[in-house]
């Protein structure tokens, strides 16, 4: 059995942990405003069906 | 906590939740049914006519199941990074069918299911094919959504297992019997709004009384391999994620029918503004998993990861926000299976197969009657309680991995055929259940995908067929 060295391992710092978690957040915030924005417009527009 | 102990809400609150939310589904179902002209196309595709909005969150909503509440938060506890990233590349199936759902707009103007096109594009032998990979899959969806119900809202709430997954079904039911994919579409907008906002809601909370430093520097101290970015298993979990995505989505009529419901100009931007705001609900969820492990929360289930941590971070509120989360994705899936399955059975099988002479107004009373016998099939089968739902998951990963590259390659290659198409279904999924078996469950998508690619292009680039595109242009 090969063992897998230990130098293999990358571990993330705390800097880009924080970018990874805050960054997937911002995304589902504005994935909620970007989808609320189109439909208005569609609203609007009356092309929503 | 298991699954029998306290629940994280009070029986009471619980049931006002979903008096509410019931009430409030149907009702709104039920009003939009009654819009449009009211024949088969108008209830099995919503008129065809959807627009950017209500496309895209049917498919985030569809694609946000129990699972993606649940089993996300389980793989960010156990496998870390990598196992939050894995679940999110699932988005890709959605992404990768964008080009591909603008393409059968374009060949396929009047088409209804995905069952359509494998019969006109390779004929009946290999419809049979995908059929029975597709019908194995459905009812392993179907069934994981309804055992999830009755799992979850025992957990979180103490109702009866049956009881729980009688009311989500139930639901789901009756509000896609009488308002057909209008209703489902209609009704999932509000759920995705629900679902995103309630857990950017809990995920904020969540790091306000535990920051990301303070969490990063416990894994590192404890747990250093969650933070590892070259995981091996990781990478292999990421890419079987990926590939089994593609296969749900590319051959699962779920998505086909939101394609033949949108209009012709929004069905691409859909399918990729639905993958990538899909794509960060499994990495916030997953991030959640994270905060109790280098919480060193006790879990006797893994799978409870979520509805502990929001309990234990935000009181009876965490409880009832993810109660309503859950019971928006799990109601939200569901009737998306519901609505589109019957669409195939009533569609492929009893119009296609058994009645080509039938009514528009047959094929319609068809569809309702294949929503009702749907449903009740699904809580006969997920009567038994089973608690290891992954590993049905990942069985059907090996199957439908398969049906990727007849799908993509018969929509752009005219030298794909049916021999070919037939040997690829087969024998990726043959390999991927051997790889499922004998190597790891999380590999089968993996090994299903390569084989089935491979024997797709050697069959079409060995053939002189030249299949006239023209043919897939059949009347409704």
């Amino acid at each position: 059995m090969t063992m897998v060295p230990n130098t293999l391992a990358v571990l993330i710092d705390a800097t880009w942990f924080s970018v990874v978690l805050l960054g997937s957040q911002f995304a589902l915030g504005l994935s909620v405003i970007v989808l609320l924005l189109i439909w208005w417009v569609e609203w609007r527009a009356g092309r929503l069906w | 906590m298991t699954i029998d102990s306290t629940p994280f809400l009070a029986p009471g609150v619980a049931w006002g939740l979903v008096v509410i939310f019931s009430v409030l589904w149907i009702a709104l179902g039920v009003t939009w049914g009654r819009r449009g002209k009211g024949d088969a196309d108008e209830y099995m595709l919503a008129g065809r006519n959807i627009g950017l909005a209500l496309s895209t969150a049917t498919l985030m909503a569809s694609w946000v199941t129990g699972n993606t509440t649940l089993l996300a938060p389980e793989f960010g506890y156990r496998t870390g990074l990598w196992g939050m990233f894995s679940y999110a590349l699932a988005g890709l199936g959605l992404i990768l069918f964008a080009p591909l759902a603008l393409r059968i707009k374009q060949l396929m103007p009047s088409g209804r299911t995905s069952g359509d096109f494998i019969r006109l594009r390779y004929g009946r032998l290999a419809w049979w094919v995908f059929m029975l990979i597709t019908a194995i899959y459905t009812f392993g969806f179907l069934m994981t959504q309804a055992m999830g119900a009755g799992l979850l809202l025992q957990a979180l709430s103490g109702f009866d297992y049956h009881v729980g997954m009688f009311v989500v079904i139930g639901v789901a039911t009756v509000y896609t019997l009488f308002g057909g994919m209008r209703a489902v579409i209609g009704t999932d907008f509000i759920q995705s709004m629900l679902i995103m906002v309630l857990l950017a809601v809990v995920a904020v909370l969540a790091f306000r009384l535990f920051p990301m430093p303070a969490v990063h520097s416990q894994l590192m101290e404890h747990h250093p391999d969650r933070l590892n970015l070259l995981l091996p298993a990781g990478l292999l979990i990421a890419w079987n994620s990926a590939l089994f995505s593609m296969g749900e989505v590319f051959h699962n009529n779920i998505w086909w029918s939101r394609v033949f419901a949108s209009r012709r100009s929004v069905v691409m931007n859909s399918f990729v503004l639905g993958g990538v705001a899909w794509m960060s609900v499994p990495l916030v969820t997953g991030s959640i998993g994270l905060v109790a492990l280098a919480r060193e929360l006790p879990l006797e289930q893994i799978n409870m990861v979520f509805p502990v941590m929001a309990a234990d971070l935000l009181g009876a509120g965490g409880a009832a926000l993810v109660f309503v989360v859950v019971f928006a994705s799990l109601t939200s899936t569901l009737d998306s299976l519901l609505a589109s399955t019957a669409d195939l059975l009533a569609e492929d099988v009893y119009f296609r197969l058994f009645r080509p002479q039938a009514t528009d107004v047959q094929l319609k009373h068809a569809a309702k009657l294949m929503v009702v016998a749907l449903a009740l099939v699904t809580l006969l089968l997920s009567w038994p309680r089973l608690d290891s739902l992954a590993s049905v998951l990942f069985f059907t990963g090996s199957l439908v991995a398969s049906t990727v590259w007849p799908v993509a390659c018969g929509l752009y290659w005219r030298s794909a055929n049916a021999a070919a198409a037939i040997a690829a279904m087969l024998s990726g999924s043959i390999i991927g259940l051997l790889a499922y078996n004998l190597i790891a469950p999380y590999c089968a998508a993996v090994f299903s995908a390569a084989l089935s690619a491979l024997v797709m292009l050697i069959g079409s680039r060995c053939s002189s067929d030249r299949f006239d595109f023209a043919l897939l242009q059949e009347e409704a």
